[in-house]
């Protein structure tokens, strides 16, 4: 109990920290705009108008959720290092594990209030279109809430190991390449003529998380039905490989000097 | 700082309305097709993802008690 | 501070940090290796003991190993060999830190919490029970004088409240130990004299007080010993009075010296030097005899002054 209060008091101050950043604020009215501005599109009959709204406000969403895990990960740790704001919270009897996993939280509750946000936005227009509130989409925004979380708890480990640029840098590859994971990387290791290259995309595609399978965009466009067992299992490995994550996060941040 | 404000706000706006009317032309032709398999729909990806699922929770397990290991250690070296 | 009521728990702690020195360092070392393989030894071999209970001060030129040493103790940085324990536990344990209230050199909190929020993060840190958090709080804000600004935001205070906060948040939930590195700095005279006063009342109260600064005259005053580092080792350690080493002397200046007077000194075996005037250094017995030779060569005094070495002096002496 009294751990998990410690990790609760370290999870708020990251949270009212994240909230006073600009480009989180910046990425959440673009996003918010983006979003908006699909209902310019009423040249369209309003059966592919929904669509559209819901596939480009997802891709939207989705970008704003690649942005969020990387800015609220990659200088996390390091940016109370800096600024020297961890020596008194590390001054306590606090397990280095456990602030890592509270500045983490912190950051994922700041990541929830802005897909919060933006849902209330989408579901918002999506329900003057429809007519009615659309569960399934809600329920596609928590599966993107669950990749963040991923890419985040990835770009919180780069940043105990290298700069916060560096962290960044590679957290937004991770994005990137993990989104074409199942889709694409697979393809390249059949096509792959050199054994050499066969290998590397193999190491590739076993370190990437598979992050495609959290989009359901097509599903929720076309109105397709996704097993719930399915779900469960994405749901499930997230979570896991997030708590994989930050357990070597610990570790790593228990052996650092500071 | 409230007129700076209003106008990265209208600026936003704008861009993302570009941005939008740039990308509705394809996404126009949103018509029902045939395609490939979604990842829900491949037992293959089922099956990768149950097996990946299992080895982080042993990994999680691992890294559990490599973390009280190193922690017993430095215990006793101090 | 008062007004807390123990647990058994903290019962069991009170008896036990009395059967261990405050902290204890036993041949701790810490060895930073620089780009391109050189070593750099911040620390070497430190023995040291701070007894339960009094002010302790721990001294040091700049770059002399006090901040490593603190570092060590409160886990930031693993010793490279050697042992360093709080109240008898080792000091790579958070545990350990339970009962430490720590101030750093420029204590930085984030500057959109208040005063009040951010005792109210170390409360939840600490482990106070939410139904004595608020008086703890209010209580550390009074004895900072915090209370008038306890709800503005830290960037908004100047340097010497915020020194107010770090002080604050080491004393809450009194702990038995506070390491305090450069308490007074950033504050004002008034404020100093203020923030002496706490540490005079900690000790009175039974605490450890682990005592970093530069301000030799604090020192002196307030600590019941002294501890001394000179590149990474241990110089000196024992009372102020044993680091001075009790060297009292008296100085008499005199306009000149007649030859009646010169031969009177010279009897008494005494040492002087002439410039603009004349200085006869003498021990505080020959005070009186001095002052009679002088008597009898009809020489003008001019002063007698006692002097000491000063902690300062005894510093410069052993640190630089």
């Amino acid at each position: 109990m009294h751990r998990l209060r410690q990790i609760l008091a370290i999870a708020r101050v990251a949270y009212l920290e994240n909230l006073r950043k600009q480009v989180l604020q910046v990425t959440l009215i673009l996003t918010i705009a983006a979003i908006g501005s699909t209902t310019l599109l009423s040249f369209f009959d309003v059966g592919v108008q929904i669509k559209i709204l819901k596939d480009l406000s997802l891709a939207a969403i989705l970008f704003c959720g690649g942005v969020l895990a990387v800015v609220l990960s990659a200088g996390n740790i390091p940016g109370e290092i800096l600024t020297h704001t961890v020596y008194p919270v590390l001054a306590r009897a606090v397990r280095r594990s456990d602030y890592v996993l509270g500045r983490y939280l912190g950051a994922m509750a700041t990541a929830a209030l802005c897909m919060a946000l933006l849902a209330v936005v989408f579901l918002g227009i999506l329900a003057v279109y429809e007519k009615t509130f659309d569960g399934a989409v809600a329920l596609g925004m928590l599966f993107i809430l669950i990749e963040v979380a991923v890419v985040a708890a990835i770009g919180t480990l780069f940043s105990l190991f290298v700069s916060p640029l560096v962290a960044g840098t590679l957290t937004i590859g991770v994005f990137i390449l993990g989104q074409i994971k199942i889709s694409f990387l697979h393809g390249a290791i059949e096509r792959s003529a050199s054994p050499a290259g066969s290998l590397l995309l193999k190491g590739l595609y076993a370190a990437l998380p598979n992050l495609d399978c959290f989009s359901f965009k097509d599903a929720l466009v076309h109105n397709i039905a996704v097993p719930p067992s399915y779900m469960g299992i994405v749901a499930l490995y997230g979570l896991v490989y997030c708590a994989f994550v930050l357990s070597v996060s610990g570790i790593a941040f228990a052996r650092k000097d500071l | 700082m409230r007129d700076s404000a209003r106008s990265l706000v209208h600026r936003a706006a704008a861009a993302a309305a570009a941005l939008t009317v740039a990308l509705a032309a394809p996404a126009a032709a949103h018509e029902e097709h045939e395609h490939l398999p979604h990842h829900w729909e491949s037992p293959g990806v089922r099956g990768e993802l149950t097996g990946q699922t299992g080895i982080l929770l042993l990994g999680w397990l691992a890294a559990a008690g490599t973390g009280r290991l190193l922690a017993r250690k430095e215990r006793e070296r101090c | 501070m008062s007004g807390n009521t123990e647990s058994h728990g903290d019962q069991l702690m009170t008896e036990t940090h009395l059967a261990y020195p405050a902290i204890r360092c036993r041949g701790a070392t810490r060895v930073y290796r620089l780009p391109g393989g050189e070593k750099r030894v911040a620390v070497a071999d430190l023995d040291l003991e701070v007894p339960a209970g009094g002010v302790f001060g721990f001294l040091g030129a700049n770059g002399a190993g006090k901040t490593t040493t603190i570092k060590m103790l409160l886990g930031f940085l693993k010793p490279t060999s050697g042992r360093l324990e709080i109240f008898g536990e080792p000091c790579s344990e958070p545990e350990t830190r339970r009962h430490v209230g720590y101030l750093p050199e420029q204590p930085y909190f984030h500057p959109f919490l208040s005063p009040r929020e951010v005792l109210r993060v170390h409360a939840d840190l600490m482990g106070i029970p939410r139904r004595e958090q608020s008086a703890a709080i209010d209580e550390a804000l009074e004895l900072t004088g915090l209370q008038k600004n306890r709800n503005l935001a830290l960037g908004r205070l100047s340097k010497g409240n915020q020194q107010r906060v770090g002080i604050a948040q080491a004393l809450l939930g009194s702990p038995r130990l506070l390491i305090l590195d450069e308490p007074t700095s950033g504050l004002d005279p008034v404020a100093r004299h203020e923030m002496r006063g706490i540490i005079a009342r900690l000790r009175e109260e039974g605490r450890t007080i682990f005592l970093s600064s530069h301000v030799l005259s604090e020192i002196d005053t307030l600590c019941d010993r002294v501890a001394i580092l000179k590149q990474g080792r241990l110089a000196a350690c024992g009372t102020p009075e044993e680091i001075k080493q009790g060297r009292n002397t008296v100085r008499v200046s005199a306009a000149f010296l007649t030859p009646i007077a010169e031969r009177e000194l010279q009897g008494l075996g005494v040492q002087w030097d002439t410039g603009h005037e004349v200085t006869i250094e003498c021990s505080p017995d020959q005070v009186y005899p001095v002052l009679r030779a002088l008597e009898k060569g009809s020489v003008p005094l001019r002063c007698v002054t006692p002097s000491s070495e000063t902690l300062e002096g005894a510093f410069l002496r052993l640190a630089a």
